[in-house]
């Protein structure tokens, strides 16, 4: 049994204890860590809802997306728009750059729904580009490469949200609410159907479902996700830019969902904690933080597919322990034959 | 007993190559249909112009009054038919039970918003969903599997796997693809076994594509055969044993076809 | 109408740098239907090379860039030799989607390296093509665009010979047809697909050093460009099919010089587009392309 099995059969023994006490130490950390600990894990909380976002549409239906980062960025713009613009309300702002970001979603998935596999990929990575080409071109809505400043506090019946504990229990208390919505419905006929798509589309079509419809509500659902992240980090960080939305930033979202683990809620947290940490951790590895994550999802996918969470559905057919015992029974084979062509 | 199934000269052609080239039968309600025929012979291709895999040609499919010809995949089990693949197209990475909850989804009337926030809809379709699943396990004498990972198991359960997924659907028709492929002698028999039951107490209409001849020949009512994709020839058990035709069609062509 | 010309001698010499860039994309596409996320970072990985070893040979003349330009071609074309070697030859059983996350992976990691080497700024690349223009009538014909054009031309009509007379040639369209049909019937395998990587990030070298040069710009931001448009390329003409990188690659670059020009510069991407998406839809597997089979 793996150490990871093991600590997994140990979690779930002790599902509700254990959760509580994360609970409470999360509810707690602001006042036991320093300021910039509190930044950083303001910022998962963000990123770890685009990481659910993505999850919906990658690791729970299948649907290869490198450009996620546009969905992220419609949320962002939106509410910097919005905001700075027209003082419109929190909630309404987070609603309406979700739903902008979940229309731009839906328009994006619809072609590629009768053509290959391939395409939503290609078409989203395309999407990203175009988005960061209007933002950059249209001045005089987005600001262009300046990008949007000033974007003012969130305020809740009256309370303005401006310091860093405010911030941090907001975000928490958003990332908490989605994440827990999200959750009904993958335990639901949506999320059976959704992985089933992912596993085996022809086998769930067969049994009665519309693939097609259940990829476009996927897509537009992890999209409105995605955008309201997008929201959320506007506010957050008050200013942003078209650089805060690159391409290297949809692949570090992508990693996260990998790393985390794909076709897994929790993979979503856990990837997100770990590319967020990981260059904290190894401070000089910062700049190579791209690169770093790279690596890791390379080996990973060659070592341990599924992994941090470890979905049965994505993990190969043989365990690491199984691939040593393999390449050392190769090299064995490969000796003895050796030998023999001597005598 | 009326005819559940008519298909009428159906023909399925892929840019030159005549899959199924004007394949006529019907299948009484109740009985259990045999199809039989060398590799190559369009046996699948049938199955898949009729089930909306494939749109036909041309020909008509009749099922139960209806005119279902060209109707898409995902329409078949509102029609009542159900089948599985001959390359089991079921989860791998998921549960048995999830694998079966899957097939009742025509059946679960809730929507997204109730599945967004758990409404008393949802969790009563859930629930029902749920029983339906473990009755279709108890059925087939899985349900002691229910939580086990369906990539787990051994062939001939995960095989069983997909036929409760199909059944959860509450056909009228059950189309299996080779069901017994990949088995060896018990668990081919255990799984026939299995099939007969249902049969029976499930009143079902049953087609079936099989290589295997004393399974066939044992558990068929009617059995059809095909070759190069024309049907060659039809009739009781007993009588296609003697045809000429058909041993010829078996012995002559040999080995290397293309799956059909 | 002279201006409509202009254009449109702009966009083919683009479209011809678009075409190389795709050849080697297209291969590893059509071979093993995988998205080689890491095509546009492994050639610019090349370019920088070429880059590099211009600045220490010099730009100037025939053999210098020459040198420099096989040096950086070879170099990318071995690290693709890596990279399929460690990266995608043991997943390539699994799933796709496991493939694709892997090349994504090598992608971010080729473009660290590059990062590491070279700087994230942009560095003004040497031009070493002829800098003469012909005149015909009003429209300005640069001596570059037909070098260019020539360039591509000649090296997509080697790849098609190549590709249809050798022995290795053989082998890819096997490879093609079923990968563990191919290895039944003789085809070495692991010969094959390394050298199908090795000549993408060759022939991308090419590619990224005409585009550099072209527009005397290199940056390590150009490779995921460049998977974008090689992508798009490979989508319109085809997957496998060389004529479709040259007639897709020029169909892409005239229809973004258009746009640019009658419409406005942030068009130029998003016109791409529509014309693939309305490609697709009568054709769904490009201009060239053939259908795979999958089994049901």
């Amino acid at each position: 049994m793996t150490v990871v099995n093991r600590v997994q059969q140990l979690f779930q023994k002790y599902k509700l204890p254990i959760l509580i006490i994360l609970g409470l130490i999360v509810l707690a950390l602001p006042f036991l860590v320093n300021a910039s600990m509190v930044r950083l894990l303001t910022t998962v909380f963000i990123y770890s809802l685009t990481a659910l976002g993505l999850m919906l549409i990658f690791g729970f239906t299948g649907m290869f997306c490198t450009g996620f980062a546009a969905f992220y960025g419609t949320g962002a713009y939106v509410t910097a728009i919005l905001a700075t613009r027209y003082g419109t309300n929190f909630f309404i702002t987070l609603i309406c750059s979700g739903i902008v970001a979940g229309v731009v979603g839906f328009i994006i998935c619809v072609p590629s729904l009768r053509l290959s596999a391939d395409f939503v990929g290609l078409l989203s990575t395309a999407l990203l580009n175009i988005f960061l080409a209007i933002v950059r071109a249209w001045t005089d809505v987005t600001n262009g490469a300046s990008g949007i400043v000033g974007i003012p506090h969130p305020v809740i019946f009256g309370h303005e949200f401006k310091s860093k504990e405010e911030y941090y229990y907001l975000m928490l208390v958003m990332a908490v609410i989605v994440y827990l919505l999200i959750r009904n419905v993958l335990n639901s006929k949506i999320g059976l159907c959704m992985k089933g798509i992912r596993d085996n589309e022809i086998g769930t079509i067969a049994v009665g479902v519309k693939s097609r419809q259940m990829k476009l509500l996927t897509f537009t659902l992890g999209s409105f996700v995605g955008g309201v992240a997008g929201s959320l980090y506007a506010y957050y960080i008050s200013a942003i830019t078209p650089d805060n939305f690159v391409f290297a930033i949809s692949t570090t979202f992508v990693q996260m969902c990998v790393i985390g683990g794909l076709g897994t809620l929790s993979g979503a947290v856990v990837g997100t904690v770990f590319v967020t940490f990981l260059p904290e951790v190894f401070r000089s590895l910062a700049v190579y933080r791209l690169g770093v994550g790279g690596l890791v999802m390379v080996i990973l996918m060659v070592i341990r597919p599924q992994g941090i969470s470890g979905s049965k559905a994505f993990a190969a057919d043989f365990s690491i322990a199984d691939r040593i015992r393999q390449w050392r029974l190769k090299r064995e084979q490969k000796k003895v034959a050796a030998t023999e062509l001597e005598v | 007993m009326s005819n559940l199934l008519t298909v009428t000269d159906l023909k399925m052609h892929f840019s030159g190559v005549k899959a199924v080239d004007g394949v006529s039968f019907s299948v009484e309600e109740g009985s259990l249909l045999g199809i039989i025929g060398p590799n190559g012979s369009g046996k699948t291709t049938v199955y898949n112009a009729l089930t909306g895999v494939y749109t036909p040609t041309s020909g008509q499919v009749m099922f139960d009054g209806k005119d279902i010809t060209g109707k898409p995949m995902y329409s078949m089990v509102r029609y009542g038919i159900a089948r599985t693949f001959q390359n089991l197209r079921h989860y791998r990475g998921m549960t048995v039970l999830e694998n079966v909850m899957m097939g009742n989804y025509s059946n679960d009337r809730s929507g997204f918003v109730d599945a967004l926030f758990h409404t008393p809809k949802f969790k009563k379709y859930w629930k029902e969903t749920k029983e339906r699943a473990r009755e279709v396990l108890e059925l087939v004498h899985l349900e002691d599997k229910a939580n086990e990972y369906v990539g787990s198991l051994p062939y001939g359960l995960q095989k069983r796997v997909e036929l409760c997924r199909a059944l959860i659907t509450d056909p009228k028709l059950l189309m299996l693809d080779e069901p017994t492929a990949g088995l060896n002698l018990s668990e081919a028999s255990e799984l026939i076994h299995s099939v007969m039951e249902v049969k029976e107490k499930r009143h079902l209409t049953v087609t079936m594509i099989e290589h295997n001849m004393k399974v066939m020949m044992s558990s068929s009512d009617h059995i059809i055969v095909l070759d190069s994709g024309k049907k060659i020839a039809e009739g009781l058990p007993a009588e296609i044993q003697q045809n000429e035709l058909v041993i010829s069609a078996y012995l002559g062509k040999g080995v290397g076809r293309h799956a059909s | 109408m002279t201006y409509f010309l202009q254009q449109t001698v702009n966009g083919i010499s683009v479209g011809a740098i678009y075409a190389m860039i795709a050849v080697g994309y297209s291969m590893v596409y059509g071979l093993l239907y995988l998205i080689n996320f890491a095509h546009g970072d492994l050639y610019v990985l090349g370019t920088f090379v070429v880059f590099s070893c211009m600045t220490v040979f010099g730009s100037q003349g025939f053999f210098s860039p020459l040198v420099s330009c096989l040096i950086g071609a070879c170099v990318a074309g071995f690290v693709g030799i890596l990279t399929e070697r460690f990266a995608y030859r043991p997943i390539r059983s699994g799933s796709r989607n496991i493939s694709m996350v892997s090349a994504l992976g090598i992608s971010a990691l080729l473009k660290t390296i590059s990062q590491v080497i070279w700087g994230p700024e942009s560095k003004a690349f040497p031009s070493f093509l002829p800098d003469g223009k012909i005149m015909l009538g009003d429209i300005v014909l640069y001596e570059r665009c037909i070098w260019v054009v020539a360039f591509s031309v000649i090296i997509i009509a080697a790849m098609m010979l190549i590709v249809r007379y050798t022995k290795f040639g053989r082998g890819t369209r096997f490879i093609m047809q079923d990968i563990t049909t191919a290895s039944l019937v003789g085809v070495n395998v692991n010969f094959v697909v390394p050298a199908i990587y090795a000549l993408g990030g060759f022939l991308g070298t090419l590619g990224g050093v005409l585009y550099s040069s072209y527009y005397s710009l290199i940056s390590i931001d150009i490779g995921i460009l460049g998977t974008i448009k090689a992508w798009a390329v490979v989508t319109l003409g085809g997957p496998g099919s060389l004529v479709g990188c040259l007639v897709g690659g020029v169909i892409l670059g005239w229809s973004e010089a258009m746009a640019s020009s009658y419409f406005f510069n942030a068009a130029r991407d998003a016109v791409g587009y529509i014309v693939i998406i309305a490609v697709l839809m009568i054709r769904p597997y490009g201009l060239f392309g053939k259908a795979k089979a999958e089994k049901v």
